[in-house]
């Protein structure tokens, strides 16, 4: 279940985008390190990355005159009908179609699920060093928070506060129920969903109360 | 300018807000401002307080209707304020960006209601603080409040559609899109009919509905920690689907075929009180259901 969260990051991962060069991306950080010990996450990526290396390395085919020809004239019968984006556009959809068809494919294979369950054990080790990284992360932010957000109206202030509250009740809950059962992928997920939640709405009190500034 | 008349306004402020509430007098102010989008024109509005209500049209051009408001006792002290409300509308490279300013201190006794019609095709970036968001019929979004609750009604969006409050609730109709998101800490959540081939809905305290189909290769992520998750599906198409909830009971009404190995937490497959693992169907569509303390039901519609 753990790995389910990171799915919206593997693309950026297989791009380059590396925990280090984005220092305050907790949850970049948190991939990293889950990865590590992820059988099904880094077949995943070893995927997207042939699929990458394949796409880079296709050569370039410039259709024949003649075909150019054909579509000119079909473009003079029906002038709204085509565009000289139809072949981009196809091969775009031909390319998106086949990651798509791996994405599915490895998604839904038998040795999918198999190597996630093989990885059941070191997944469970990762949440540890993430949530590390999260309260790094929240650790800094809080800290600017506290320090800018008197310049909020005591309205908006009580509405962060108490859903700041909300939401570190999440994490106690979390982690207590973690203290029983320290091999629950769900509070495990759930931990990392609340401390998720807490960067972004600390990120958010930041930035509102440093726009209430600059006005 | 700002700096300067803070003393008048913290003093204003002051008075106005000293004085009983019963005898308001409200004071208000039209600003109306028509422009012009080209295809794929970018909006973006950042308001403090009021409701701001969006609908996409066919045409080109762009009308922005405001309302500048400020109740107080005092109509004098009320017009005043009224006038320390600025609307700035900065016109770029197909583009538009309209801001309200109000000055310190932040607890300013105003607001501004905005109405705007706008091409169906314009990406549009709404933030406000406190105050209500509608937007029908409007292509790729980002819609963010505080403490407001955030309307989508309609569109066909080819980009993300992101939808983000505090407090506030989230409604979601008839949108059809590639990508969605919405996110809420305490609010809840509620898509009826919607078509997306991505949905990621997050909630803290918060619960979330969702009414409709499911796109075949859509992919459908719910995640909340005390609220409920309730599906209620068409069932006309098939889904592979992972849920679990650590104390809240799940169940469903589509018969779920055991896919995982037993051993595997929330059951090993098929139904159990705490877990759903397996698929229906052609299990074309992919469902995360995850809840710490809430309950999970899948029903049919």
């Amino acid at each position: 279940m753990s790995c389910e969260r990171y799915d919206d990051l593997i693309d950026d991962y297989v791009d380059g985008t590396r925990a280090a060069d984005r220092p305050g991306d907790a949850r970049l950080a948190a991939f990293e390190s889950h990865l590590a010990g992820c059988a099904r996450c880094q077949a995943l990526v070893a995927d997207f990355t042939s699929i990458r290396e394949a796409a880079s390395a296709l050569d370039e085919h410039v259709p024949p005159t003649r075909l150019w020809a054909q579509i000119a004239g079909a473009l003079e019968e029906k002038p709204r009908a085509f565009s000289v984006w139809i072949p981009l556009a196809v091969a775009a959809s031909l390319a998106l179609v086949l990651a798509g068809s791996a994405w599915l494919a490895l998604r839904q294979s038998p040795t999918g699920d198999a190597a996630q369950q093989v990885t059941a054990t070191p997944d469970e080790t990762s949440v540890p060093p993430a949530e590390a990284q999260y309260e790094q992360a929240i650790a800094g932010l809080q800290q600017l928070a506290d320090e800018r957000n008197a310049v909020l109206d005591p309205a908006t202030r009580a509405v962060l506060q108490r859903n700041l509250a909300a939401i570190d009740r999440a994490i106690d809950e979390s982690r207590a129920a973690l203290a029983d059962e320290p091999s629950s992928a769900v509070a495990q997920d759930s931990l990392l969903d609340a401390l998720d939640t807490k960067v972004a709405l600390l990120q958010d009190t930041v930035a509102l109360a440093a726009e209430d500034v600059n006005q | 300018m700002i700096r300067a008349l803070r003393p008048l306004v913290a003093a204003l402020a002051f008075i106005t807000i000293a004085l009983p509430a019963a005898a308001q007098n409200e004071v208000t102010e039209r600003f109306s401002k028509t422009s012009h989008l080209d295809q794929d024109g970018t909006f973006d509005l950042t308001n403090v307080y009021g409701t701001i209500v969006l609908t996409g049209g066919t045409g080109r051009d762009v009308t922005i209707e405001a309302v500048k408001r400020v109740q107080r006792p005092n109509a004098n002290a009320a017009r005043a304020l009224l006038r320390m409300i600025d609307i700035q509308v900065v016109e770029g490279t197909n583009r538009i960006e309209v801001r309200t300013v109000v000055p310190r201190p932040r607890n300013f006794p105003g607001s501004v209601d905005y109405t705007v019609t706008l091409p169906a095709d314009a990406r549009v970036t709404v933030r406000t603080v406190s105050g209500n968001i509608r937007a029908t019929n409007i292509n790729g979004e980002l819609l963010k409040s505080v403490s407001g609750d955030i309307e989508i009604i309609d569109g066909s969006a080819d980009d993300v559609v992101t939808a983000s409050t505090v407090s506030g609730n989230i409604a979601v109709r008839g949108l059809k899109g590639r990508t969605t998101q919405l996110t809420t800490v305490t609010g809840n959540v509620r898509v009826d009919d919607l078509q997306a081939d991505r949905l990621a809905i997050r909630a803290v305290n918060g619960n979330i509905e969702y009414a409709g189909d499911l796109s075949r290769s859509g992919r459908y992520e719910f995640v909340t920690h005390s609220g409920d998750i309730r599906l209620m599906l068409s069932g006309t198409t098939g889904f592979e689907v992972q849920g679990n909830s650590l104390s809240g009971t799940v169940r469903s009404d589509f018969p779920i075929t055991r896919r995982s190995a037993p051993g595997a937490e929330g059951g090993g497959g098929g139904v159990t009180p705490r877990g759903l693992r397996g698929s229906f169907g052609d299990a074309s569509a992919m469902l995360v259901l995850r809840a710490f303390s809430g309950n999970i039901s899948v029903s049919r519609r």
